[in-house]
């Protein structure tokens, strides 16, 4: 009898499946009416210095939910601790001329190049790094939980196995010809085991430790992604149109290879013959 | 060993200047006083039109610059005082307008490639019309590398390339192409002031020879 009881009880509350799952996309908020659609993009005008906007995605009207009602996400002022630190990588460079962090409040879901079209006109940016993210969580319970039927079981028993997958991406557009830029993406994968009574608590510290280690990984590739778009620039000066604005500085210089070569060209141009 | 001579032969000009482009690049405030600034040199703050030059943006900018000024300001000076004394006098100030003047957006400029430029091209036409062989050769190499170099900077892709080496917060700097442009034309104009003057020296001792002998 207590052989059937332990079954009965472990297909009651074990060997369970649930998936939470929440996040933004950058496409849903671009693109609301036709995901599918593809705008197709003049040369971006790269108007030096730039002025930067970052922003988070909104959630969009049909946001992913999980099996539950679990509370997990982004709060406000982790969104604006984040898009500082992205703003950071910005701020170290001579063509960028000012960073502007904007609220969530003035991004509409499914708002789209409308919506940054309005941002550009309260905030002046030129350029928008929209910040996006997607988190999956699963829960699984192991064999342990059959240790639940008894009361302490499921007290000290870490029998629930999360996993947390998280995905972090910072997409940069040209506003005016809605070109991509460039963009960098950061994952994370977490995984933990708690008790049926500390599931919740673990699971929000467990979509937290998701996002951090997602975010560094975005931000070293952010500043890679820099890099590389600079390079890209410079290389390809068809694909992008720099224009400075008035109020920069000039200077006279000389590479290093043609100083160098200037240098010893003058020494034997110089040179008396004898 | 050789011992350096600080008498006649010794660079003066040339050292002045480098001396105080390494003073005023390494001193902040002098820079921020140095600077040739278009609002305030057409205020009154003439002195600008010369001091930009001591003015740098990065140490590999003042390392680059200073080295081409020292090899060719030297060898100007040694070859004729005047004319160094002309490139810090006349193409100093000639450079940093023009290089303001060529181009509305810039606020500011600084940097003294736009006299080295200019003391390079004064070399090099006066080794094309007076060395000869390999000398001239060089000569020529000279004048074709700078003028690749100056067309390369008017296009966007020598523009950004400048950009990048530039990276400070908050500062935007680019290249000045008219600096360079009006250094090569200062130095054109020197080597063309330099032989009139002494086409008519040459003339006023033939007269003297000639008015001695009657």
């Amino acid at each position: 009898v207590l052989a059937g009881l332990l079954f009965l009880t472990a297909g009651c509350v074990g060997l369970s499946k649930r998936t939470h799952a929440h996040g933004t996309s950058v496409i849903q908020f671009l693109y609301p009416k036709e995901p599918e659609h593809i705008d197709t993009t003049a040369v971006p005008v790269l108007r030096l210095p730039l002025r930067v906007g970052i922003a988070f995605v909104p959630p969009g009207n049909s946001a992913r939910g999980g099996g539950s009602s679990l509370q997990v996400g982004f709060s406000e002022s982790a969104k604006v601790e984040l898009l500082k630190r992205v703003a950071d990588e910005f701020r170290g460079l001579g063509y960028v001329k000012s960073i502007e962090l904007i609220p969530s409040t003035y991004l509409r879901p499914g708002g789209g190049f409308e919506n940054l079209g309005q941002l550009k006109a309260m905030f002046g940016a030129d350029v928008i790094a929209l910040v996006a993210y997607d988190q999956v969580q699963f829960t699984d319970e192991g064999l342990l939980s059959l240790a639940y039927w008894t009361i302490v079981g499921a007290y000290v028993v870490q029998g629930e196995k999360n996993d947390t997958q998280t995905l972090m991406e910072a997409v940069v557009y040209d506003i005016d010809s809605r070109h991509l830029l460039f963009r960098a993406p950061g994952t994370s994968r977490v995984q933990a085991s708690a008790t049926p009574v500390n599931l919740q608590e673990e699971l929000r510290r467990d979509s937290r430790r998701g996002f951090d280690g997602a975010t560094v990984e975005m931000i070293a590739n952010l500043k890679t992604e820099l890099a590389a778009f600079r390079e890209r620039v410079k290389q390809a000066p068809d694909d992008y149109k720099i224009v400075h604005r008035p109020g920069y500085t000039g200077a006279g210089s000389l590479d290093g290879w043609l100083a160098g070569g200037l240098a010893l060209a003058v020494l034997l141009v110089s040179r008396r013959p004898r | 060993v050789k011992r350096i001579r600080l008498g006649s032969d010794f660079p003066w000009i040339t050292a002045t200047v480098l001396l105080g482009a390494v003073i005023v690049s390494g001193v902040p405030a002098l820079s921020i006083g140095a600077v040739g600034v278009r609002e305030k040199i057409v205020a009154g703050q003439i002195w600008r039109l010369w001091t930009a030059h001591f003015v740098h943006f990065s140490p590999s900018h003042l390392v680059w610059n200073a080295l081409v000024l020292a090899l060719a300001g030297a060898a100007v000076e040694r070859r004729d005082r005047r004319v160094a004394v002309a490139l810090w006098v006349v193409a100093a100030p000639v450079v940093t307008w023009f290089a303001l003047a060529s181009d509305p957006g810039l606020a500011s400029y600084g940097g003294l490639s736009g006299l080295a430029v200019s003391a390079v091209v004064w070399l090099a036409l006066e080794g094309c019309l007076t060395a000869r062989g390999l000398q001239r050769w060089l000569a020529l190499g000279i004048l074709a590398m700078l003028a690749i170099k100056i067309g390369w900077e008017w296009s966007a892709a020598g523009a950004m390339f400048l950009l990048a080496r530039f990276d400070s917060p908050g500062v935007m700097v680019r290249v000045a192409v008219g600096a360079h442009l009006a250094g090569a034309g200062c130095a054109i104009f020197l080597v063309g002031w330099r032989r009139l003057n002494d086409a008519f020296r040459n003339a006023d001792n033939r007269r003297q020879g000639i008015a001695a002998g009657q």
